[in-house]
């Protein structure tokens, strides 16, 4: 039997687009009114400016991620009516892992928005890796793509959201993976809005 | 005071802005001139911090602007005044930029006020007319009780009421002993706006002077007089032709335009031929005028080609030989 909390876990899949869109519209919003030129001027520091942008986002995010996870759990828990297992542990674990993923997308998302400026670049190079590039490398299939998508960030955040015996890393590394992830994007986003005029 | 030193803009083979220096200081309104393109926006947005400078720098009261603590109380400025989230009422984007710099929130009333928005502070910005965007970007700058002032062209779009109220703040600002530096290609507005003129073309600088000496380069001393008596007039017309570089044109309705006197010349010589004079009056050349006669001088804009970059009509011959 799988714990209720794997149901809430798969679907963070599809529940990250929302993160997504919400996340590259923070950014991309202020520069299509061009009230980022406030921000700026308000703020001229932009490590400032990006780092406040990328943790309101996430705090929103991991919010949003937990709630939809005890929602999500729930419901599973409900609809498999005794077919899956449920244990207070294993669900707050996974319930915080949803909340961390999401806002580790989040993070990516804003970093990947402050590095392109328009909705259609950033969601392009997001969608992309988020769920075109490990749709091909499953679908391809064998052990060395499969072992490629475990490096990529949504096939990392599966392994600490559902954790499984035969996982190659531990969910710690799991969570690095994604959190590196977050970082270099945050990194690019704040070198671009360092160096290009706004 | 703001400060720019040889800053220079380059976009891709362009020279947006090539090599500016001029200082702007406080106590007076200095207007910033020049045909759109010639780069008034980008020297003011690298002044803003927000264009990085190819070269050179832009420094106000001896920093960059990215080095300011809380740069709203340092500058105020107002650049695109419609860059406002749209959702966002007209307070709300003001609290955001006090919160930010430490200004208390009753300030942000205080200019919603002063600048006649108090009544629509909490409407969406996007309901807001082009005038009402702003005086909103006004209060944004006045946010801060800032010592510096930089205004790109803060009159688009009001009525004439708001083109008054801004030239009676914009004045007051700089008598309060503020640094005043605003655009604007309304000519007949500046001229009566600005002290002093900074003036650019294809991104160089054209002029720096002040409003009184760059109207009187651009123009010759000349005056209108008006003498009712035919003899009189003749006998004046006289006395006037006897010096070199002096001309006069008479019209039917006996008025005289003389070129090379000033009214004061004239009327002192009226005085002592004992003529009488019924009108009299130096004849101006509007700042529109000479700004047209600078900038024709560099090619560009008239000829809208790019073969010659000289400044004046006659230097371009003795540079022709090198």
């Amino acid at each position: 039997m799988q714990p209720a909390g794997n149901a809430a876990a798969s679907s963070a899949v599809l529940v990250q687009f929302t993160v997504v869109v919400l996340a590259t519209v923070a950014v991309t919003s202020e520069y299509a009114t061009g009230s980022v030129r406030a921000a700026l001027l308000s703020v001229p520091r932009r490590s400032r400016v990006h780092a406040a942008k990328a943790l309101v986002v996430a705090v929103v995010a991991f919010v949003a991620g937990a709630a939809f996870a005890v929602v999500g759990t729930a419901v599973a828990w409900f609809g498999f009516d005794g077919r899956a297992s449920f244990s207070v542990g294993l669900s707050l674990r996974q319930v915080l892992a949803i909340g961390l993923y999401e806002a580790l997308v989040a993070v990516l998302s804003v970093g990947v928005a402050f590095a392109t400026r328009h909705p259609a670049g950033a969601l392009s190079i997001l969608a992309t890796l988020l769920w075109a590039l490990p749709s091909i490398l499953l679908g391809l299939g064998g052990p060395t793509l499969a072992g490629l998508n475990g490096r990529l960030p949504h096939g990392a955040g599966e392994r600490f959201m559902r954790p499984a015996a035969e996982a190659p890393y531990g969910s710690v590394t799991a969570v690095l993976i994604v959190a590196a992830w977050a970082a270099a994007a945050h990194v690019i986003g704040l070198y671009v809005l360092r160096r290009r005029d706004t | 005071m703001i400060t720019v030193r040889g800053l220079t803009k380059r976009y891709g083979g362009t020279l947006a802005v090539d090599g500016l220096t001029f200082d702007v200081r406080a106590g007076r309104v200095t207007g910033f001139l020049g045909p759109n393109g010639a780069g008034k926006s980008t020297t003011m947005r690298m002044i803003l911090g927000l264009d990085r400078p190819t070269l050179g720098r832009a420094l106000i009261a001896g920093r960059p602007y990215a080095d300011l603590r809380r740069p709203l109380c340092a500058v105020g400025a107002m650049l695109d005044a419609r860059a406002v989230h749209p959702a966002r009422s007209g307070r709300a984007h003001l609290v955001a930029q006090a919160r930010s710099n430490g200004i208390p929130l009753r300030r942000v009333d205080e200019v919603l006020e002063q600048v006649g928005l108090a009544k629509a502070a909490r409407r969406p910005a996007g309901t807001y007319s082009l005038g009402m965007s702003g005086r909103l970007g006004v209060a944004g700058a006045l946010l801060g009780d800032p010592p510096v002032l930089v205004l790109d062209e803060p009159v688009n779009g009001l009525d004439p009421d708001g083109v008054r109220w801004i030239r009676g703040l914009v004045r007051e600002q700089a008598a309060e002993g503020r640094t005043v530096f605003l655009s604007s290609h309304l000519m007949s507005e500046m001229q009566l706006t600005a002290d002093h003129l900074v003036v650019i073309g294809r991104g160089r600088l054209l002029g720096d002077t002040s409003m009184a000496e760059f109207l009187a380069a651009a123009s010759p001393a000349a005056a209108r007089a008006v003498v009712p008596d035919p003899e009189e007039r003749a006998a004046l017309v006289r006395r006037l032709l006897t010096a070199d570089g002096v001309t006069v044109e008479a019209s039917e309705s006996g008025e005289l335009t003389v070129e090379g006197r000033t009214a004061a010349e004239i009327g002192d010589l009226a005085h002592r031929c004992r003529v009488r004079l019924h009108r009299l009056s130096d004849v101006r050349v509007s700042l529109e005028q000479a700004y047209l006669d600078l900038t024709a001088r560099s090619v560009e804009y008239t000829t809208g080609g790019y073969t010659a970059d000289t400044t004046a009509v006659p230097a371009a011959s003795d540079e022709g030989e090198r």
